[in-house]
Formats: C-alpha cells, sequence, structure tokens
C-alpha cells in the first residue's frame, strides 16, 4: 500500500496554501495563521490597546478568514488581505463601544489645531540613532498616547497604504475629516517621538 | 458632511389618508419631514431650520444634538390613489390598504430620477390620526454617527384666514 | 485662502493624493508651486513626509502572547461553533435585545438606559419602547405606546 503523502506545508507559499484551505484543509489554513498570526494580532493591538481584545479580534478575525476563503482571489497578498479583516473587525467593536464617538468633542479640539498646528515643523529624524526594534518600540508608545480615531487613520494610511478615499470609505468619515486627523496625527507623533528622544538622552 | 449622498437611502412613503378624510372632511394631509440626525453642524454649512421642539421629543430616544429638516411636504393623501411627495431626492407614496392600515413603501431615488424601492411598513391609520408618529430611518453610509430619518405625521391645520 | 486648509492641502501634495481633491486646476497649480518652491511650504512638506517614512518603515510588532496550539485551537473552536450556529433557525425577533448592539450607529445610539454586557441578553426593556422585531430584511422596528411612536430603523 502507498502511503499518502502529507502536503508539505512548511514550504508551501501562501498561494498553495489558500487553494488548500480552500479545499477545506485546516492543517494548511492552521500554517497561514501560524505564518502570519502576529502581525494581524499586531495590527489588533495597535487599534485596540488592550491584549485580551487583541487576541480576541485576532481570531475572530481568523475565523472570518476562514469563512471568506472563497472570496479571497489574489488580488493582494494573504496577510494583506487578512490585515484589512482584523482592521475592519476592530472597527466594527470601536463603533459598538462608540469610543470614537464619546472622543468627538476631543477630537474636534485636535483637529482644530491645538497646540501642535502651531508648532515648528520638525525636520530632522525623531528616532535616528535609535536602533529598529527601540524606533518601533517608541512609535507604539507614541502610538497610544493618540486617540483611537488618529491612530486609526494613521494605521490605515501609513501602514496599511490605503488612499484618502479609501480610509475615509473604511472609517465613515469624509476625505476632509481623514485629512485633518492624518495632520494631527503625524504632528502629535513626531512631538511626542521628540520629547521621548530627549528624555532617553538625559 | 456628505448628507447629500446618504439621501440616496431615504425613503419613499406612501400615504393615505381615505378614513382620515372621512373623519377630516374630505381632505387629509400628512407631513413627511425629511431629517437628519447629527452632533455636528448644519450639513454643508445649508440654512436649514431646526425640527419643531415637539417632534424632536419624539426622537428623545435617539441621542443626537441635532435634527435639521432638510425638507419637509404636506401632502393630501384622500381618495384611494398613492400620493407622491417628493423630499428632496427621495419620493414618499402612501397607500390606504382598506384594513385601517397605511402602507408606507420607500424609495431611493437614484440620479437619474428613477425610483428603487427600498422597503414596505405599514402602519395602523388610527394612530397617526391620533397623533402618533412614524419614523423610518437609517445610518449615513457616509459619514460616521449621522442618520437619516422620514418623520412622518397628520400636517397641522392650515391657520384660519 | 484658510491657513489651515492650505497646510492639507500641502500635505495632499505630499502623500500624492492632490487628485482625491476636489480643486481647481488654478488652485492646483498654486498648490504645487508653494511646495516646491515657498520655503515655509517646503518646510512643511519635508516634515510630514519625514514623519510618514519613519511611519511606514516602522510598523509596531506584537507577538502572539500564546503557544501555537492553544492559539490555533481557540481558532478552531469558534469555526466550528459558527458551522454550528449556521445550521440552526434565526432567532425569534422577540427575543433579539442583542440588535440593540449591532453596529449600527443609529440603533447604538438610543438610549436605553441599561447595561448591556457583550453577549448577554439584556436586563430588559427599556420602559415604553417595545422591540417587536425585524423582517426578513433585517430592518427593526420599535414602537411606544405611550408615545406613540413607531420607529423602523433600516440596516
Amino acid at each position: 500500500m502507498t502511503a499518502t503523502l502529507r502536503p508539505d506545508y512548511l514550504s508551501a507559499d501562501d498561494v498553495q496554501l489558500v487553494a488548500w484551505s480552500k479545499g477545506g484543509d485546516t492543517d494548511a489554513f492552521e500554517q497561514l495563521v501560524h505564518r502570519h498570526r502576529d502581525k494581524i494580532y499586531a495590527r489588533a493591538m495597535i487599534m485596540m490597546r488592550n491584549e485580551d481584545e487583541a487576541m480576541d479580534f485576532s481570531q475572530e478575525a481568523w475565523v472570518k478568514g476562514w469563512q471568506r476563503l472563497h472570496q479571497f482571489q489574489g488580488d493582494s497578498s494573504f496577510a494583506t488581505w487578512m490585515t484589512r479583516i482584523v482592521i475592519n473587525v476592530c472597527l466594527d467593536e470601536l463603533r459598538k463601544k462608540k469610543r470614537m464617538r464619546a472622543e468627538s468633542i476631543e477630537e474636534m479640539d485636535e483637529e482644530s489645531g491645538g497646540v501642535e498646528r502651531q508648532m515648528p515643523v520638525q525636520l530632522t529624524n525623531p528616532t535616528e540613532g535609535l536602533e529598529s526594534t527601540e524606533v518601533r518600540k517608541r512609535i507604539d508608545e507614541a502610538l497610544g498616547k493618540l486617540s483611537e480615531a488618529h491612530r486609526t487613520v494613521i494605521m490605515l494610511h501609513e501602514f496599511e497604504g490605503l488612499e484618502y478615499k479609501d480610509v475615509a470609505k473604511r472609517v465613515g468619515i469624509s476625505i476632509g475629516t481623514v485629512m485633518s486627523r492624518l495632520f494631527y496625527a503625524r504632528r502629535r507623533l513626531a512631538s511626542l517621538l521628540q520629547g521621548l528622544k530627549r528624555e532617553r538622552i538625559q | 458632511m456628505k448628507f447629500l449622498s446618504a439621501r440616496k437611502a431615504v425613503v419613499g412613503l406612501l400615504l393615505v389618508g381615505f378614513s382620515f378624510a372621512s373623519a377630516w372632511g374630505g381632505e387629509c394631509k400628512l407631513r413627511a419631514q425629511l431629517v437628519w440626525g447629527t452632533d455636528g453642524e448644519k450639513p454643508d454649512g445649508k440654512d436649514l431650520p431646526e425640527l419643531e421642539a415637539k417632534l424632536k421629543g419624539k426622537l428623545s430616544h435617539f441621542r443626537w444634538k441635532n435634527y435639521w429638516v432638510v425638507k419637509s411636504e404636506d401632502t393630501d393623501v384622500s381618495g384611494v390613489e398613492a400620493k407622491k411627495a417628493t423630499l428632496g431626492k427621495c419620493a414618499v407614496e402612501l397607500r390606504d390598504t382598506g384594513k385601517g392600515q397605511l402602507e408606507v413603501k420607500l424609495f431611493n431615488v437614484d440620479k437619474d430620477g428613477k425610483l428603487k424601492h427600498l422597503r414596505t411598513v405599514t402602519e395602523p391609520m388610527e394612530k397617526l390620526q391620533k397623533g402618533g408618529t412614524l419614523i423610518v430611518g437609517g445610518d449615513s453610509k457616509d459619514t460616521w454617527n449621522d442618520a437619516w430619518m422620514v418623520v412622518i405625521t397628520v400636517a397641522p391645520p392650515a391657520p384660519a384666514r | 485662502m484658510k491657513t489651515n486648509e492650505l497646510k492639507l492641502e500641502l500635505q495632499a501634495w505630499a502623500d500624492g493624493q492632490l487628485d482625491q481633491l476636489d480643486l481647481t486646476p488654478v488652485r492646483r497649480a498654486e498648490i504645487e508651486r508653494l511646495a516646491t518652491s515657498d520655503p515655509a511650504a517646503r518646510e512643511l512638506v519635508a516634515g510630514l513626509r519625514a514623519m510618514s517614512t519613519v511611519l511606514k518603515a516602522n510598523p509596531p510588532e506584537y507577538t502572539v502572547p500564546a503557544a501555537r496550539d492553544f492559539y490555533w485551537s481557540q481558532i478552531q473552536r469558534r469555526i466550528d461553533a459558527a458551522a454550528r450556529s449556521e445550521s440552526r433557525v434565526a432567532p425569534a425577533a422577540g427575543g433579539g435585545w442583542l440588535r440593540w448592539l449591532l453596529p449600527v450607529g443609529g440603533l447604538a445610539a438610543v438610549a436605553i438606559g441599561l447595561a448591556l454586557v457583550r453577549g448577554e441578553k439584556s436586563l430588559g426593556q427599556p420602559e415604553g419602547l417595545a422591540d417587536v422585531g425585524s423582517d426578513e430584511s433585517g430592518a427593526v422596528v420599535f414602537r411606544s405606546e405611550s408615545e406613540g411612536v413607531t420607529i423602523c430603523w433600516l440596516d
């Protein structure tokens, strides 16, 4: 009797694993989960800033990914497709909790300019001299100081590479609001990173 | 604020007033108002009136700060024919089912002016006649946390001349 | 010309997103001229681009705080549960107070005054406003007899 060969999940690329998964192969899907779980979890952590919620929503995203595999046509990478799903899961949760709405008054103050609008632009790289892991850590700390609304536009535009109109559509806001939130968030992050840098030197 | 595009999702109501007509001496007017619910200011800087306080009280279950009336139209619905009222980019049609029910048909009006039926709701006519309010609405698809509503009531009587 | 508007337009230019704004050709040309020749505008653009570059190159990284098998077992359990629930009949509208938690801004904005815990049934219906259920299209209907109000909220 010829033994049935187990597919080589480890060396298979994402395209092959997705194809097997579409055929109902949960082991192949598990390999995809293992391969991309940290990135998906990271997206959820950036948005929710809570480990339990990030675990919960990243898992929910994987479930949706499994259920919607037939929709994945390879227009983007599988990882990109999954990050879109987890971001949508998080956005839905934030809407449910109405956190964005509760922050709307604060945001309006921020979007009118606040202190940062008056600050001189920093031309120097605020992360110069820092190692990569330190840079990411500093950026993450700074992101944690933004409101969820501002963090979301940074996530979608800077990390996911979405255009303004796509960010607007995803979040349900106008392009003008995307622009003002992005402007404020960038300036705020720059000032935070500058502050953190000075703290480190001292 | 792109409330205009959200109005695409606004309702077409069917107005019917036969039994109203008999109670009101032949004429039965219903008022349909397209209302925008928001915590922000008037959309697109337009000069829209606020929803009257009495009706705003009917919306107390919602938590928006502001309710702007985008369009208001009174329609005489006496008779058996469906009457159409235009609320900007929405169309309103009402029909009496003959069973004490007001049938309200909701339409989406596209850019070419074509009506696309969204759904149908019914309301006991007696409720409206006794001062009740029918509200059909939905979340804005374009603007976070805003919503559109079509508020149907009996139109107030015309002032005596 | 409002200063704030100009800064946002310069940002759009820096991001290559100017075509997403509804600008006249004259205005667009002015933005491009400023972005390339005005010292203050160039400084702003450079600063925004620097920040964007740093962010794009350094997205925060996290590691799932769970062993591989455990993480997957939780996902698989959810997949199996979802598959089982799909085969069940949809819950009756009368028991649907969880509709209040639907990701629908209008419904979520209704001041129900209850402490609803995610995943659990509500403690009871708000006084006066009854959920009379939904139809197959997903719209939810509420009615308050005392107030004489009927609300039909569409998906």
